[in-house]
């Protein structure tokens, strides 16, 4: 059984305009050890389904209509808030991106700190603070015992950085969320924050879910990969398979349009025709298709579901797993059989 | 290629808030940039960069050195003078949701400018409008829009726009696309590659995304807490870049592996504690070899030997500068 199940989750807001279903029909695991990403743009949904994990979408406006969320034999969605209170930060914990906006100004970061541990393991300040030092020591802060007793202001950027990831692991949780983890730091702190993430999946067994728009990220952190357009998954596949060959018009589009540090330097880039999705006011058929190049008459009428190949090669993503939500997957995924595509 | 704006020795400093200590956010930078190139300059948060850019089109004072336009001294210009070199360098903002009035239509964004430096007459300003729009991918239907009407790519094309009404030389673009989705940022960034073309525009370009300076730009300058360390041709940099800190950069943005060994520590200094010498050198993996030196003397930037090769400002490359 996998650590973390989301199963057909789907999540309304109602807006000035009309419902919005953020996330709709969405399906995903999450197995000890290992990284699975949400990817896409604003708007995609990929936010708001880490929201509904944590159990904070009724805060943020929004209604869960359907769906599961299986962990540790419960459904998430089915518990009381001072039992997902429990679960939340505990054994599924959000590493937030902004140290600075995270971590209470007020309070030493020792207290910070020692306070989940208080609250969530039972334990006395004075053993509390005995981990957190420790905890402090484990995330390469230098004289960890005496940054218990600064204040977040007293600390430069880098540790508190740190001391947030400290804060958000301590526990030991079982989940761990990373929301865009790293989009807001500099190169240097980004790649402490994933070697930290990738310590608690490897020493751990931590799972972690990676939230994130940036594919570059996504393709060297995410075993599996779950891209997100316009509230549901356009394409779910192992990393290296998707980015190699995408069998969705909007990963090829989206891996297409950036710019790139090696290589072929095109004149132009390859960009990715109008606008990103307004989630209240979805296209017919397939979300995508007026920016498709793909696109054929059925894509305007019908929305295509999440599947497999048909043909003789799709038994090969029957087991990987491997699926698209494109009617024409065919064309993207067996190329050579096709005459070549415009 | 003619030089259009220069910097010599350029220092901006501003007071800590609510405290005695100064940091000097730009310390001591001279850069060259010619017309119609496109420069990138790069550094992490802090490094001065953004605040280089307002200094440049007079956002915020500079206390030492100068700006010079066409071999001018901007401080020395008449007032007038000065609102004729403004025209000539225009800046468009990261955040297309900040740097719009939501008051004003599309009309009154791209009118703005030329009332203030009193161009043409209400006839020939729509005409400039409507050209505008047309020049940035926006429709001509959109004049009496309001900024909270469009997404976020078309506001940075109404911000580009208004940049362009002035038919400036140079055009600074702080971190132009790091507020939009990945699929608006490369039609953005083709935009701004054919606008130079047509225009002949020059660009600076003020980012920490490599993968973009090597798109868009021909020259990168390295800053780091306030000074230049590296300036060199795209080309070079990428190959080989000579600042350890610049390499640094290069690996980190590759993930490449050996990136955590191109650093000592993640940790950046305190602005108002940085360290004697060369201020990288608490972090550099090589300053160890090269023995006292790095945290006693401070390195200039200086041009390498080879004809308009590269400069660093780095001891590992004393011996190679030009004379």
């Amino acid at each position: 059984m996998s650590l973390l199940e989301v199963t057909n989750l789907r999540v309304r807001y109602d807006t000035p305009r009309g419902p919005v279903w953020a996330v709709d029909q969405v399906s995903f695991k999450l197995d000890a050890g290992e990284t699975v990403a949400l990817v896409g743009e604003s708007g995609s949904g990929k936010s708001t389904t880490a929201l509904a994990i944590l159990g904070l979408v009724a805060f943020s406006g929004g209604t869960v209509e359907t769906g599961e969320i299986w962990f540790g034999g419960k459904n998430l969605l089915a518990l009381r808030e001072d039992e997902l209170r429990a679960v939340r930060a505990s054994e599924i914990a959000l590493v937030f991106q902004d140290a600075t906006a995270a971590l209470n100004p007020f309070l030493t970061i020792g207290l910070q700190i020692a306070e989940v541990l208080e609250v969530h393991r039972g334990l006395s300040r004075r053993e509390a603070l005995v981990a957190a030092g420790k905890a402090l020591g484990d995330v390469g802060i230098a004289e960890p015992e005496a940054r218990l007793a600064s204040f977040p202001h007293e600390l430069s950027g880098g540790q508190r950085q740190r001391a947030l990831i400290a804060m958000s692991l301590i526990a030991k949780p079982k989940v761990v969320i990373a929301d865009e983890p790293t989009t807001a730091l500099d190169p240097a702190l980004a790649l402490l924050v994933l070697d930290l993430l990738r310590r608690e999946r490897e020493q751990n067994g931590a799972g972690v879910l990676l939230v994130s728009h940036d594919l570059e990220l996504v393709a060297s952190e995410a075993k599996r990969v779950h891209v997100m357009y316009a509230g549901r998954v356009a394409e779910s596949a192992d990393a290296d398979e998707l980015f190699a060959a995408p069998w969705h018009p909007y990963t090829a589009a989206l891996w297409r349009a950036r710019p790139r540090l090696d290589g072929e330097r095109p004149k132009r880039l390859a960009a990715v025709a109008g606008a990103p999705v307004d989630p209240a006011a979805l296209p017919t058929g397939c979300a995508f298709h007026p920016r498709c190049e793909f696109v054929v008459e059925r894509c305007r009428r019908e929305r295509p579901d999440l599947s497999g190949l048909l043909r003789a090669e799709g038994a090969m993503s029957l087991r990987s797993g491997r699926r698209s939500a494109c009617f024409e997957k065919e064309r993207l995924a067996l190329p050579r059989e096709e005459a070549s595509t415009p | 290629m003619s030089s259009l704006l220069e910097l010599v020795d350029l220092t901006v400093a501003y007071r800590e808030r609510g405290g005695p200590r100064k940091l000097r956010a730009v310390d001591g930078v001279s850069l060259v940039f010619e017309s119609g190139s496109a420069t990138a300059l790069v550094g992490e948060s802090g490094s001065g960069k953004s605040t280089l850019a307002r200094a440049l089109v007079g956002l915020v004072e500079h206390q030492s050195g100068s700006i010079r336009v066409d071999g001018r001294d901007v401080a020395k210009l008449s007032s007038r003078e000065l609102l004729a070199v403004r025209r000539r360098i225009q800046i468009v903002f990261q955040d297309p949701f900040g740097s719009l009035d939501p008051r004003l239509s599309v009309e009154e964004v791209l009118a703005e400018p030329l009332a203030i430096h009193k161009i043409g007459d209400a006839r020939s300003r729509r005409a400039r409008i409507f050209a505008l729009l047309e020049a940035v991918g926006l429709s001509t239907q959109d004049f009496g829009r309001y900024p909270h009407e469009f997404s976020g790519g078309q506001r940075q094309r109404l911000a580009i726009a208004r940049a362009l009404a002035l038919e400036p030389e140079l055009l600074i673009l702080d971190e132009p696309t790091s507020a939009l989705d990945v699929s608006v940022q490369a039609q953005i960034l083709n935009l701004l590659a054919s606008l130079r073309e047509r225009f002949g525009l020059a660009y600076l370009f003020i980012t920490h995304d490599l993968a973009l300076v090597r798109q868009m730009c021909e020259r990168v300058a390295v800053m780091y807490f306030g000074r230049v360390v590296e300036e060199s041709s795209v080309e070079d940099f990428f190959r080989a870049p000579l600042h350890p800190y610049s390499r640094a950069l290069v690996a980190l943005a590759r993930r490449s592996p050996e990136a955590r060994s191109l650093l000592v520590g993640a940790d950046a200094p305190s602005p108002f504690a940085l360290p004697s010498g060369c201020t990288f050198h608490p972090r550099c993996p090589q300053a160890p070899e090269l023995g006292p030196r790095c945290g006693d003397e401070r390195p200039t930037l200086a041009r390498l030997v080879r004809e308009r090769g590269p400069s660093v400002a780095c001891h590992l490359h004393d011996a190679e500068r030009a004379r």
